[in-house]
């Protein structure tokens, strides 16, 4: 059988609205409850004032949108970048992962239910986690031939899957968009 | 299209006004704790006792996981971070069927989970099995992992040739525990008995025998590619098994491609380097053992009589076929690993007679008439079968948590009409029992032990031994 992308079966979509507001709003959608950027204070930045929201203080600095000094990285005043995840129910979370961290470190920083039973060890393929086909690329943690031993064991392998206890979050890796696959045996269990 | 599903998983179950969902699993291994896990996370008030049968939790975790394999046993500190919470309880030192039987337990409960696993191993079922020198791997991997009832196996090491009857990961592990340079395992959590053992042992060829070939091993590939690179030892696959399967290998699905061409890559290039230490091990294919043959003198275990295979059909359900020729194989020591069975626990718990498995739907357990037993459910090994890793396992417990928390929801479940079962146990019933703390004793001790010898921790293997320390620290 020729490798296929097997897109994980999510009931939501990558066509969460970019628009600068809703996009980067650091919003957890569960039970509708929301939550503020925990990492943003108006502080870091002198030029804005306290009474901005600190949603679109975030926001500002994700999209880039301070025009008026010399560009500045997504992680300048924080040191983390924006990351998606997609969890098995369909729900996105937005988090700011903290740079060298890896992913399944960020992951339980925020609570998302994503398993690591060997504690990042290379010894279970719990934290398997498939990426957006454009940000794949953009990992420039190699895939060693352990990681690929250990993706052979998990359900739902596609052809862009990883273990979040191998990649380590990077400035290029602001906006990396993830899906937490079902945890449900697929065709290829050999 | 802003993605805002509140009513999920993670939404609040709120329990009845009777107070919290209270649920018993009934084994502290993966399954169960993974199954209590999932409970706490997704259900606000509940409450679960997590009983075991010994007095130290975690199941295979403690008892089948080879000692230089730590990092699987890191799911361990997520276990204990559990049975810290306040909603959760291990009871050790509880059987069900020898202290308690389901029946006494089901009233203290809004629900009780079956997850105490696969006990027994299975036989091959030909003449000679009980011949000395002929052991299962159940027993072989109890007796150096500190299972009380195999410390006294003291195993016969004393010949040069092991065979290994069976193709998974187990039988890589018993291996693996033979050819092991003794150096590396005195680092290691093993028992000291079986330590001491292996440092005398002679063994040293070990062949793993299966009966069907290299595209149905049941091994992964981690534990293969740990296996070629085991020091001193060489690794013998003969090639020719490969022939057929070369055309093959471009369709196989990912997994099964990459380690048949980890299989093949060695079997091409074992002429290449003989390292010196004259270890050996290797793989024979298409072999089923039929009789074991004992020597006329000393009726010890003399060597194999295997039959000849070939198999018939997709390598994806091959069938297996005897061919009526026959090969003998000389060993010293048999070790048959060819998977387990759940044991019957008592008469109330139904249980499949062929499979051993108990009767189920998701979880949901069923009775002779196929129909749901009210809040009982299964979880792990009793309700797939005796096969998987810990993350089969895992994703397992999680598709029962989700039942019993629709079941929940929808108000299926019987009400408790008892109270605390502990009461029950220690007053009613005379059941010495053992908590959480108590095994942290148990567990600090084993480890002062072990820190003595350079060790992780020496595992305490007499069953009153482990009471005493109960015992003497309340």
């Amino acid at each position: 059988m020729a490798k296929k992308l097997l897109l994980p079966l999510v009931r939501g979509s990558w066509g969460v609205a970019r628009g600068p507001v809703d996009g980067l709003a650091l919003s957890r959608t569960i039970a509708g409850t929301e939550f503020a950027c925990r990492s943003c204070s108006t502080a870091t930045i002198p030029s804005l004032t306290s009474t901005l929201y600190p949603s679109r203080h975030a926001v500002l600095q994700g999209t880039r949108h301070l025009s008026t000094t010399a560009a500045r990285r997504a992680s300048d005043n924080d040191g983390r970048v924006t990351v998606w995840f997609t969890d098995r129910d369909g729900d996105v979370q937005t988090v700011r992962a903290k740079l060298g961290d890896n992913l399944l470190e960020v992951a339980r920083e925020y609570d998302i239910d994503l398993e690591g039973a060997c504690d990042g060890t290379l010894s279970c393929s719990t934290c398997h986690l498939v990426v957006h086909p454009e940000w794949f690329p953009k990992i420039s943690d190699p895939i060693t031939e352990e990681e690929e031993d250990m993706l052979d064991l998990a359900y739902g392998l596609t052809d862009t899957s990883r273990l979040g206890c191998q990649v380590v979050v990077t400035e290029d890796l602001d906006g990396l968009k993830l899906t937490i696959p079902m945890a449900t045996l697929d065709a290829r269990e050999a | 299209m802003l993605l805002t599903v509140a009513c999920c998983r993670f939404a609040s179950s709120t329990a009845s006004s009777t107070g919290p969902l209270r649920v018993c699993v009934i084994g502290s291994g993966p399954a169960g704790f993974y199954t209590a896990h999932q409970l706490v996370k997704r259900i606000d008030d509940v409450h679960v006792d997590i009983l075991d049968k010994f007095p130290v939790p975690f199941g295979l975790v403690r008892f089948g996981v080879a000692p230089d394999h730590p990092e699987i046993k890191n799911c361990i500190n997520q276990f204990t971070v559990l049975a810290r919470k306040e909603q959760c309880r291990f009871i050790g030192n509880v059987g069900l069927g020898q202290d308690v039987g389901l029946a006494q337990l089901r009233p203290h409960y809004h629900a009780v989970v079956l997850a105490y696993g696969a006990e027994e191993d299975k036989e091959l079922g030909i003449p000679g099995e009980d011949t000395p020198g002929v052991y299962s791997a159940r027993s072989f991997v109890g007796w150096y992992n500190g299972l009380p009832e195999h410390r006294q196996l003291d195993p016969d090491l004393s010949g040069e040739v092991g065979v290994v009857i069976g193709h998974g990961n187990v039988a890589l592990d018993v291996a693996r525990m033979l050819l092991t340079p003794v150096s590396r395992l005195k680092t290691t959590d093993m028992c000291t008995h079986a330590i001491e053992a292996l440092a005398r042992s002679r063994v040293k060829q070990v062949r793993l025998v299966g009966r069907r070939g290299p595209l149905q091993v049941a091994f992964t590939i981690k534990e293969l590619r740990e296996m070629t690179k085991l020091p001193h030892c060489s690794t013998l696959i003969d090639p020719s098994y490969f022939h057929s399967i070369k055309s093959l290998l471009s369709e196989l699905p990912r997994p099964r491609r990459r380690i048949t061409e980890l299989m093949l890559s060695v079997a091409e290039n074992r002429g290449d380097k003989r390292p010196a230490g004259g270890k050996e091990w290797g793989l024979s294919f298409l072999r089923s053992p039929v009789e074991i043959v004992s020597s006329p003198t000393t009726g010890r275990l003399d060597s194999l009589r295997l039959e000849i295979n070939k198999l018939q059909g997709t390598w994806d359900s091959a069938k297996v076929v005897p061919t009526g020729e026959f090969e003998d194989m000389e060993c010293d020591l048999a070790i048959r690993s060819i998977g387990y069975k759940t044991v019957r626990v008592g008469r109330d718990v139904p249980c499949d007679p062929v499979t051993g498995i108990v009767p189920n739907v998701a979880g949901r357990v069923l009775d002779r008439n196929k129909s749901y037993i009210r809040g009982l459910y299964c979880s792990g090994w009793v309700k797939t079968g005796p096969v998987g890793v810990i993350l089969t396992t895992m994703n397992k417990a999680y598709e029962t948590a989700e039942v019993i928390q629709e079941d929940f929801r929808s108000g299926t479940l019987p009400e408790p009409e008892r109270g605390d079962i502990l009461e029950k146990l220690n007053n009613e019933l005379g059941v010495d029992t053992v908590s959480f703390s108590d095994w942290e004793n148990i567990d600090r001790h084993e480890v002062r032990e072990g820190e003595k010898k350079g060790k992780p921790r020496e595992k305490i293997v007499d069953l009153t031994q482990m009471m005493d320390i109960v015992h003497k620290s309340r």
